[in-house]
């Protein structure tokens, strides 16, 4: 304690504390950087210890994780998850237009279509609560056991067809949260200008709606790609399906490793897609609150 | 002079609430009224039934000839004459500035795009904010908001401009912007009506302050007589409080 007073910072020494600091130099980083490596090792390393010693891990490296059974596997494997991406490719956009109208029908309040609304919630009930593995195969084996000549038999057009059926109805969901969220004053003020109820909502509620529920959105569309491979259950080729083919013929399972591989490097760029755009959107609500 | 505006009569209930009771009131044009009363007693209510987004059960009011109330099938028309800015600024969050001005002159009147861009960027540099033509709104102070919500406003060139206290939710350094803008409308000859809890503008600004209580207009009057003399006791006694609360 001098009585001294402390002479202020010269403006070298305030330059320096706006300089910005290399990641590395920020207290404390070094540290925490070496303990969260030494954990991941000692975690890791010790659960492969443990693995590896186990008495059966050699059989299940080898019925699993072999590397020449999934050489050998992937053409096939790699051939039917070009099915997969067409199927999720076909669905999607019109899992997305079903999904939208039938929210839109929902929230709709015109008495003269309320059989059409009743209908819509009763469809989102049933297919929301539905297994889509049995839509799937109720499709697939059902319709064209019915034999009418005008309905294709194709099993593709039918587990495309199911999985829209069910994933639409989830979506359709998300979506009317989505306008839903959207504040009252937001239609106040568009009402206020002058613009009818219809150019309101799609001009002001709608946009927004919709942007409200991008994250969730892109959660629904790797699912769908997931649904994909329940098609297999009803006959074509796609990736689980090619691999389950391999496997029987070569009493191996490596070729279902290699499928579920192919499925989790479509979805991780979704996954760090949306982390981006909540992350994005956090920031903008705190700038918004500053402001 | 004939009044722009004139209420008859006009009631208003929320189910069984009653929030507006018989209120007679005339808005002559180019001025400026300022609604005062309590919190509760139905000020943003009847700025809401002015510009239809609220209906009454009871009673007339009247745009010039026009019933307004009567006119459901107009209804958006008319509320196009009709400007309103609200306390939370209401803009488009989705928009940037100019989209934000030029919406409604674009697809309620049909003007051009270019030509509403040019109008709404001539508006912009009249109250200082042309070089936000392009933010969005969470770019945008508050204070720097509610002047777009009103320039939005004025950009359909309305007969009449309704402000529900416009700078409540506002950060005390910005209160001044966006009264002066209030200001200049008025130096335009703008025909205003204000809810407002801040009785200094009220006195400085209105041609009439109308005191509202529990939904009924009690007193009326122009601000010197108004607030160098009032009344009714309820209304010393609002006074009162608001002026200690300052
Ligand atoms: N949408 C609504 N539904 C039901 N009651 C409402 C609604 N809006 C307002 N009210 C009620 O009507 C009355 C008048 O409300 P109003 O918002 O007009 O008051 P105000 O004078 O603007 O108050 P403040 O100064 O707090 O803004 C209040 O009792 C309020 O609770
Ligand atoms: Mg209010």
């Amino acid at each position: 304690m001098s009585s001294v007073p402390t002479p202020p910072l010269t403006e070298q020494q305030v330059a320096q504390l706006l300089q910005p600091k290399k990641f590395w130099e920020v207290p404390g980083v070094v540290r925490s950087l070496v303990i969260a490596l030494l954990s991941t090792v000692v975690i890791f390393g010790g659960l492969a210890w443990l693995i590896s010693r186990s008495e059966g891990w050699d059989a299940v490296q080898q019925a699993f994780f072999s590397k020449p059974d999934m050489k050998k596997a992937w053409p096939r494997v790699w051939q039917g998850f070009q099915l997969n991406i067409k199927m999720f490719m076909i669905a999607e956009p019109l899992v997305l237009t079903i999904g939208l109208l039938l929210a839109l029908i929902r929230i709709g309040t015109s008495s003269v279509l309320f059989p059409v609304r009743a209908l819509a919630i009763a469809y989102i009930d049933l297919f929301r609560g539905a297994p889509a593995l049995l839509v799937i195969m109720m499709l697939g084996f059902g319709m064209p056991g019915l034999r009418i000549s005008w309905l294709p038999a194709d099993p593709v057009f039918w587990g495309i067809t199911a999985c829209v059926i069910t994933s639409s109805a989830y979506t359709a969901e998300t979506f009317r949260a989505g306008i839903e969220s959207v504040h009252r004053s937001q239609r106040s003020a568009a009402r206020s200008l002058g613009l009818t109820n219809r150019q309101t909502f799609q001009h002001v509620v709608l946009p927004q709606g919709i942007k409200a529920v991008i994250p969730p959105l892109i959660s629904g569309f790797v699912s769908l790609q997931k649904e994909t491979a329940l098609v297999s259950t009803i006959g074509p080729l796609e990736a689980t399906r090619q691999a389950q083919i391999y496997s029987s013929l070569n009493f191996n399972y490596s070729s279902y490793v290699v499928a579920a591989l192919l499925f989790i490097a479509l979805t991780i760029p979704l996954a760090r897609f949306t982390d981006w755009l909540l992350q994005r959107s956090a920031k903008r609500m705190q700038m918004g609150g500053v402001a | 002079m004939s009044a722009l505006l004139r209420y008859e009569s006009v009631y208003k209930a929320y189910g069984p609430n009653l929030v507006l009771q018989n209120i007679n009131l005339d808005i002559p044009e180019h001025s400026v009224t300022c609604l005062i009363g309590a919190s509760g007693c139905g000020k943003s209510t009847l700025l809401r039934c002015t510009n239809l987004l609220e209906e009454i059960q009871h009673g007339s009011i009247y745009l010039r000839e026009t019933d307004l109330a009567a006119s459901h099938k107009d209804a958006d028309a008319l509320r196009a004459k009709i400007g309103m800015v609200f306390q939370s600024y209401n803009l488009f969050p989705h928009m940037n500035v100019i989209k934000n001005i030029t919406l409604a002159p674009v697809r309620v009147r049909g003007e051009r795009r270019s030509d509403a861009e040019d109008r709404a960027r001539d508006l912009l540099q009249r109250f200082g904010l042309l070089d936000k033509a392009l933010e969005f709104p969470d770019r945008l102070s508050g204070g720097q908001q509610q002047r777009i919500a009103i320039i939005r406003a004025l950009a359909m060139q309305p007969e009449v401009l309704l402000l529900d206290e416009v700078t409540s939710a506002l950060d005390p350094e910005m209160v001044g912007e966006v009264m002066d803008i209030i200001i200049e409308l008025k130096s335009l000859n703008m025909t205003m009506i204000m809810a407002t809890h801040q009785m200094g503008f009220a006195s400085q600004i209105a041609d009439n302050v109308v005191f509202l209580d529990r939904g009924a207009v009690l007193e009326q009057g122009h601000p010197s007589s108004f607030f160098g003399n009032p009344q009714h006791e309820r209304t010393r006694q609002f006074l009162e409080r608001v002026t200690m609360a300052i």
